[in-house]
This record gives structure tokens, sequence and C-alpha cells, in this order.
């Protein structure tokens, strides 16, 4: 019997996609909130060691792509959080100085110093995030699938 | 009036403890690694808090332990030139001076950036990024971008400026930390020995150089021939004085304040030593010393005899005297200079 993957494959582009787009922007900008905060990276992992399943049965009610988008955002935003504040911290802090010497705000020294030293590594961070949502199975298959499933 | 007067702890052992006036010209910090020389730019700069004391510049305050004012880096109005390149990497020249040119009107702002390109003859890397830059013109490129907000004191950390480039850009008081006491001599206007987050002399660069008020200072500074010795004799009406180390005795001008019998540390620069054959005839303060080592130096011979005495001689004074057998050095008594 041949089966048409054309929906699924979709379904799970649109859920990677979304979700790292989202996570990225967000991440990003909650990088630059939480600067120097150091207790904030131990929450930050927290998300990341639940098992999918059981994140994703969280959300199981309303059946629909915007909720499985939901539970991707539970791995890629705390993800590409970390990876943001990695990359900011490791741009060079006499970059940082220079700018506020030269009468930069923090939010210019941000966005015209930091940012553009460090997107190489946040971007290549939100491709692996991608990549770990589009293979995450257990979401498409909880709301797109028709395969029996069973969970705890 | 522009002052600092910084303390400040750094657990477990160093604590830094200044206090200094910057005047108009170039103020000169020099000082060891680790003498905390950093750490007063930093503090100037506002990038530390330091625990006590206060920081005047042009007689507003920009720090005060007491009413707890700091006011922030970006508001200090002060240029900063850090001890590692720190042009914007990501930007050109130019950008990199439009960056710091923010706070002037658009057009106000090509028209000074433009100025100041000229101004340190960068005009032809203006295009370029830092990194396809000479590190002498990226060095260019941080004073142009540091002065273009027409700051009100320079800081500069130990970076290898010539004294050409001190002199042009010498209009706006600058405060530096170097490590070229020729440099300092050449276009500084006061020096500061710092060792060990202390001030260790303060003063006119030659005035140091010449008169090193104490035995850190005259080490510091680099004078190689330092000895103890003992006032065997003071004679006043004749401005003389015997001074007995340990393995020979010289004879000096008259010290006031000292009396015989006083232990005094005796500097000699190395420049100011002279050197004989040992077959003349000894005059005043000649004292027969068996010859080391021979080290070559750029511009000069550095004799290194017997009892830690360091001699240097001009390049054509060793070649007149490099095949001597035995060797007399001569203290000239207005040489020895009295800690």
């Amino acid at each position: 019997m041949p089966v048409d993957w054309t929906p699924l494959l979709r379904l799970s582009l649109d859920v990677a996609g979304l979700a790292t787009a989202i996570s990225l922007v967000l991440g990003v900008w909650l990088a630059f909130l939480l600067r120097g905060r150091r207790a904030v990276d131990a929450v930050l992992w927290l998300p990341l060691v639940f098992p999918p399943t059981i994140v994703i049965s969280y959300f199981l009610f309303p059946f629909t792509g915007r909720v499985a988008v939901a539970a991707a955002l539970v791995y890629t935003l705390p993800f590409l959080l970390r990876a943001a504040r990695a990359a900011f911290q490791g741009v060079d802090r006499d970059y940082l100085n220079a700018a506020r010497m030269l009468g930069a705000s923090d939010t210019r020294a941000f966005v015209r110093v930091v940012l553009p030293l460090a997107w190489r590594p946040i971007i290549s961070a939100a491709a692996i995030a991608f990549g770990r949502v589009l293979a995450e199975f257990a979401a498409t298959l909880w709301i797109a699938g028709r395969l029996p499933v069973s969970h705890p | 009036m522009t002052h600092a007067r910084i303390a400040r702890q750094i657990p477990p052992r160093f604590a830094l403890d200044v206090d200094f006036p910057i005047g108009p010209g170039v103020t000169a910090i020099y000082g060891p690694a680790g003498a905390g020389k950093t750490l007063i730019l930093e503090s100037i700069a506002g990038f530390i808090r330091p625990d006590s004391g206060r920081i005047l510049l042009d007689d507003v305050i920009l720090f005060d332990a007491e009413s707890r004012v700091h006011v922030p880096p970006r508001r200090r109005n002060i240029g900063c030139v850090f001890q590692r390149d720190s042009l914007f990497p990501h930007l050109t020249l130019r950008q990199n001076l439009m960056f710091a040119a923010k706070r002037f009107p658009r057009l106000d702002r090509h028209r000074r950036v433009a100025e100041m390109l000229d101004r340190l003859h960068l005009a032809g890397a203006a295009a370029s990024r830092p990194r396809e830059i000479a590190p002498a013109e990226r060095l260019r490129g941080e004073i142009a971008r540091a002065l273009i907000g027409e700051p009100k004191l320079l800081l500069l950390d130990d970076r290898a400026i010539g004294e050409a480039l001190l002199r042009e850009i010498r209009v706006v008081p600058i405060l530096l930390v170097t490590h070229d006491l020729d440099l300092c001599c050449a276009a500084a206007d006061e020096l500061l020995i710092l060792d060990a987050g202390r001030i260790v002399q303060r003063g006119a660069p030659r005035q140091v150089l010449e008169h090193p008020a104490s035995l850190e200072a005259a080490r510091l500074i680099g004078i190689p021939n330092l000895f103890e010795g003992v006032i065997a004799a003071l004679d006043p009406g004749r401005d003389s004085s015997r001074l007995e180390f340990g393995q020979f005795a010289l004879t000096g001008p008259y010290l006031p304040g000292h009396f015989r019998g006083d232990r005094v540390w005796v500097a000699v620069r190395s420049e100011d030593l002279r050197v004989h054959p040992g077959d003349i005839e000894p005059q005043i303060n000649f004292i027969s010393l068996p010859l080391v080592r021979i080290s070559q130096r750029a511009r000069s011979a550095r004799l290194e005899f017997s009892g830690g005495v360091f001699a240097d001689l001009s390049r054509e004074e060793f070649d007149r005297q490099k095949d001597n057998k035995e060797w007399q050095v001569e203290f000239p008594p207005s040489a020895l200079r009295i800690l």
C-alpha cells in the first residue's frame, strides 16, 4: 500500500522551521536581557533533560500544529538561548568596553558590535535545533500519525 | 582640575593605592608587570569600581566612594586605547569612526570623520577592515576613533606608540602606560613610577631619572649599579665625603643631612661610569676590577665587572679599549646618587 508522506513531511518542516525561527529571535533577545546573570545557566538545562515523549504529552489535548510548535519550543528555546549566551560571552570584552567608551548605550553596543561578531555560532546552533526538531519523531507522530501509539 | 585618588584591594595580596593629578600634557605611568597600571586606567575609564577614593575630570566628579557616585563609562567622555587591538573587526575604519561620532548631527559627522582620518594620515585605509591594515595604522585608527568624540582625557594602555604620533595628539591630556623610558623623556611631562600598587616616585621624567628618590625607584628605572655602604668621612669645607663599600671606597660630594657612620645606598648609572686601561696612573675614584663579561648592545657595549659593577661604553670608546688586559673603573664623584 503506497503511503503519501508529503503532508507529514510538510508538517515536520513547518513545525521545525517555525520553532527554530521563534526561538532564534526570542533566544537572542533573552540572552541579551539576561546577560551577566550566571544563575540562569542552571535553569536552562532543565527542559533538555526531560524525554521528548513526556514533554509532548503535556501538550496533547488540542491536537494542532500550533501545539506541536509549542512542544518543540520547549527544546529549541533553551538550546538557542544557551548558544547565544555562550556566543556573546565569547566576544572579546575589549570590543564591548570600547563601544561603551565611545558613548554607545548597551543596546546599541549589542546590536552594532556584539551581535555581528557573535552571529556565526548562533546560526549553527539554530541549524542543529532545526535538525533536532525535524528528527524528533514523537511530536509529529502524536499529532499527524495514524500509527497505533502507546505512551506511559 | 583632573585628579585621581584610587584605592582597591584585590585579594589575596594586591592593593592599589594611588593619588595623583593629571596635568594638561602627557602623564606617563611606568612600572613592572603587575604593578597595577592597567587597573588605574580601568578605574578612570569606569570599568571597575574602586573601593575608595575619588576621580575628578575637569572638576566633574566621575567617581566618589563616599557619596556613591559612579558615572557609567559611556558618559565619562574619556577616550581609551586598550592594550590589545579593539577596532571593531566587522566594520571598516571609516565605519569604526562613524560609530564613535554618533552624537554629532549627521552632516557634521561625515566632516569630522574625514578630518580625523586626514589628520592621522589614514585616508587611504578608510575603506579597509582592521585586519587588512598594518598594525601601526590600526593603532592610529584606534587613536582616531578615541579622539573623534572630543574626549577630555585619552588613556593609552601600553601600546607601541611612537614619539611623533604622541606629539601629534597631545592637544588632549593623555595618561599613558608605557615601558619605554626614552619615550617618557622625549614626550611626557610627568612620570609616575608605580610598583606593587603604589607610586614610588613622581615628577618630571628627567628629574626622576637623574635623581631616583629610593632604592626601589632606582631599581625600577634600571640603574644596575646599586651599592650599600657606610659614610666614613664628611667634609663640608672641601665639599667631599668618603663612602666605604665592601670591596672598595669612593670619594663623593658632601652629603647634607647625613652623619658619619650612616648606612646609605648609592646608585650610579651605568653610562656615567668610565673605564680606563689598568696601566695608567690611578686618579680619584679609580678602582681596579676584573672584567667578568662583555655584552654587546645596539648602540653600546655593556661591561660587567666583578662585584656587580656595570659600565656602558659607546661603540667607539669600546673599540678603543677592547684589548685592555687590566681594567680600572672610574666613578666620577658627581655621578654618585645617594638614595
